[in-house]
């Protein structure tokens, strides 16, 4: 791992240099109503580093919330099919959370699974993502429950870790060594290399409210594989509302629908939209029939492909525990409590007694 | 029926017309038939009545490239059907004037009445609408929703919950409503009388609804100003897997009562298979995870208007009287676009609604939307693009805003859950200005007033209508 350091100074002229370029430069932002977003910025005065989480991941940067796939055109000798493109400009994230980043890499996983996703993958491979060590963290923050951390360069391309006067550089990829390298000047060398991640102090790097410790998740998947028939599933969809927000702005739910749209007689788009197993849409069949006829089901599937279904194919989780599904809940669903439950369940099974019979 | 002899280069507009079969479609004929000179710009489609002409279908006109709308029927007593177009007449007095709002030109959408024997007015319908639309220019800001362009950001200078400041706890956990609440819960339960109490409790991030099952648990509900959750929704028959809990009892606001109300107006909840807790309110607060006082900078937007300090559609009803909650300081932005050109308005909404997931949240958690199958969840045909491009986005919020309209209670549940932050209680809060000023009528939670949808008096106004 090649260190170095990087001032803020440096790193506003760094961000200068890339928009100059005619990268488009994305980075947390104070947006409408005082949230923070995502968006594209020009330079450092913008970028809200290490504030608020934003209120949306970055998965969207990937996989938006709707986008064509293909449009066609009817002519006299048959279909004209038109595809889009899948390779994108350059774009650099700056000031990217870790679990967004490590968010990236579990939907890697789905997209080059039964079919490459020249889509998603095109725009991971424009996208260098540099991420900033978590410092303001909120108490629905759990990505350590989840086996990550603050400072995971799990996704990351170049992680920035603050110090008083700049940012310690770590360099992950060879993507982020492509940045540092085309901008030599911006960066110092350190005077050391920094030591491996998993013996740094990160004492001055830590979350300011305590992330839950790690969760014994092969126990909580095996007691979910075991449990698809459990009363916690119908208490636990009492207050849900089935409306999807949590798989909005969710980092790793990657589900979506493919429609088409004709726009006018002769010619039409083909388009993905974001999907979520949270409304009954999502499961009917032509003949009506709903596999997952009420919430209790749907719940239970949210929890279901986190934590024993993905974990399964993939051998992780599909959670990076960024905690938004808990913030934006309207009615209060908290995934971080549902696994302390399911831990209690699967762990000491004596000390919990049902609500809903 | 041309009266463009020689070639011309000037814009041609599309207008598609949605005409009665009885009255306008004849009147129609008539001019054809009386061999009258009329611009060749309107396509006709006929209906059988104005009230079968659905909001949709003008959204659908432009989606599919029309520059201009004509919408036209039978004039007033004249309905083949007695009262189709007085229903129609309502509906569109709505939708015109969230059309206007969303920042539509005046002129792209003509109302008017044209009877079987006004050949010579539906000529000059057609020729007005036609100029007016050819002057307007072809509304390529509708027919490029769809385009992928970022939209700019359009400041109305709104303060959000998200700048509030949250204070230290200054709830009074075992006040009195509190005491009596848990007590009233813990009899209704132990006493077998329902259920499940539908109320509130503390959870991780603040107060949220809450599912007392058994009298041992009474304990658990709260009540205070983080109590912002309308928990009517929660008898709406959709939520069928809350139907195994048995009878219902659900803690109501006043504002929430309203919303009970609809549900039994529109015959989704018989009045005895719940039993309702009025609570004493004084306001509560937007943001439910944060303790805060009640102040202008917090107050939840809704309680501004409110007049109701407890609901009278209870069966008890809890806490010591309550003080008139603090007018809110944020600032009237349905009056700032209102103020602002149709241009503007048409900007701000787009900005606004590209960040548009169509999650859907806004219909998950309103206490009204209660149909089984959502006309945006139809695909055969699809009336609403499922895609969260601007052209599905506008016939979302627009069908939404319509479809509630005299059925909203302001309890602003969308706009709360909303997790692009959009101010989709403007569209609402505007469809209310609209149902007090043309129709005299508030969310009230008598559910024997009827919905001023689906009602009609003969003098409504009809201004807008040619």
């Amino acid at each position: 791992m090649r260190t170095s350091t990087i001032s803020h100074e440096q790193l506003a002229a760094l961000l200068a240099d890339l928009v100059a370029a005619g990268t488009t430069v994305i980075a947390p932002t104070r947006a409408e109503r005082g949230h923070v977003d995502y968006r594209p910025v020009s330079s450092l005065a913008e970028v809200d580093l290490g504030g608020a989480m934003p209120r949306r991941s970055l998965k969207e940067l990937f996989l938006p919330p709707t986008e064509p796939l293909l449009a066609w055109q009817y002519r006299q000798d048959g279909v004209e099919i038109s595809e889009v493109a899948t390779a994108f400009p350059p774009r650099v994230v700056l000031g990217a959370r870790p679990c967004d980043a490590a968010g990236l890499v579990a939907v890697d996983r789905v997209m080059d699974w039964d079919y490459h996703d020249q889509l998603w993958f095109g725009r991971r491979a424009a996208t260098t993502i540099v991420s900033l060590v978590c410092s303001a963290v909120d108490s629905s923050c759990f990505c350590r429950a989840v086996g990550l951390a603050p400072d995971t360069t799990r996704g990351a391309d170049i992680l920035l870790r603050p110090t008083a006067s700049s940012f310690l550089v770590e360099v992950i990829t060879e993507k982020g060594e492509a940045l540092v390298a085309a901008h030599p000047n911006r960066f110092k060398s350190a005077p050391e290399p920094l030591v491996s991640q998993d013996t740094v102090d990160r004492a001055g790097s830590g979350p300011r409210a305590p992330s839950p410790a790690p969760l014994p998740l092969p126990e909580i998947r095996s007691w979910l594989e075991t449990h698809f028939e459990h009363p916690i599933w119908k208490e636990l969809a009492l207050r849900c509302h089935g409306c999807g927000a949590c798989a909005a702005v969710c980092p790793t739910c990657h589900c979506f629908d493919i429609v088409d749209e004709t726009e006018g007689v002769t010619h039409g788009t083909r388009r993905r939209n974001w999907d979520t197993c949270q409304t009954g849409r999502f499961t009917i069949h032509a003949s009506g029939h709903n596999p997952r006829a009420d919430q209790t089901a749907r719940i239970r599937q949210r929890v279901m492909h986190k934590f024993a279904i993905y974990p399964a194919k993939f051998g992780e989780t599909l959670c990076s525990g960024c905690g938004r599904c808990a913030r934006e809940c309207p009615a209060g669903m908290d995934l971080p409590e549902i696994l302390a439950l399911l831990t209690t369940l699967a762990t000491a099974p004596a000390q919990r007694t049902e609500v809903v019979a | 029926m041309t009266s463009n002899a020689e070639p011309s280069t000037q814009f041609e507009p599309k207008i598609t017309a949605f005409v009665c079969n009885w009255c306008t479609y004849t009147g129609a004929d008539l001019a054809g038939t009386s061999r009258l000179q009329m611009a060749d710009n309107v396509r006709i489609i006929r209906l059988p009545c104005t009230g079968r002409i659905d909001p949709l279908f003008i959204v659908k006109a432009f989606e599919r490239g029309a520059d201009g709308v004509i919408v036209s029927g039978c004039h007033p007593a004249d309905c083949h059907y007695t009262a189709g177009n007085y229903h129609a007449r309502r509906r569109f007095a709505v939708f015109n004037e969230l059309l206007e709002l969303i920042g539509f030109e005046p002129g792209r959408v003509t109302f008017s009445w044209v009877s079987a024997s006004e050949g010579g007015k539906w000529q000059d319908v057609v020729n007005t609408a036609t100029e007016t639309v050819r002057c307007l220019g072809p509304f390529d800001a509708y027919h490029h929703l769809a385009d992928e362009q970022p939209a700019g950001h359009v400041d109305l200078g709104h303060v959000g919950t998200a700048g509030a400041r949250a204070v230290e706890a200054a709830t009074d956990a075992t006040g009195e409503a509190v005491i009596e609440l848990r007590e009233l819960a813990r009899t209704l339960l132990a006493e077998g009388r329902v259920g499940v109490v539908i109320g509130w409790e503390e959870g991780p991030r603040g107060a949220r609804p809450a599912f007392i099952t058994r009298a041992g648990d009474a304990g658990r509900l709260i009540f205070d100003t983080r109590c912002t959750h309308d928990l009517a929704a929660y008898l709406s028959p959709r939520r069928s897997n809350l139907a195994a809990l048995g009878k219902k009892a659900v803690v109501v606001k006043p504002c929430d009562a309203k919303a009970v109300a609809g549900l039994i107006r529109e015959t989704q909840l018989k009045r005895d298979d719940v039993v309702l807790i009025g609570v004493r309110c004084g306001g509560v607060l937007a943001d439910p995870t944060r303790p805060a006082e009640v102040s202008p900078e917090t107050v939840a937007p809704r309680c501004a208007q409110c007049q109701s300090r407890e609901p009278k559609l209870a069966d008890h009803v809890v806490g010591a009287p309550a003080a008139a909650p603090p007018v809110s300081a944020l600032p009237d932005l349905l009056a700032s676009l209102e103020a602002m050109a149709p241009a503007e308005r048409w900007a701000f909404w787009q900005s606004e609604l590209s960040r548009c997931m169509r999650c859907h949240a806004c219909r998950e958690v309103c206490p009204l939307c209660f149909c089984e199958r959502c006309v945006a969840d139809k695909t055969q045909p699809q009336w609403i693009e499922s895609s969260a491009h601007g052209r599905g986005n506008f016939a979302w919020h627009l069908t939404r805003a319509i479809h509630l309209a005299g059925r909203c209670v302001g309890c602003g549940e969308c706009e709360r859950a909303c997790p692009a932050a959009i101010p989709l209680g403007l569209l609402n809060k505007k469809v209310a200005h609209v149902m007090a000023e043309r129709f005299n009528y508030v969310a009230t939670d008598d559910p024997a007033v009827p919905c001023p949808i689906g009602t009609f008096r003969q003098d409504d106004t009809q201004e807008f209508i040619r």
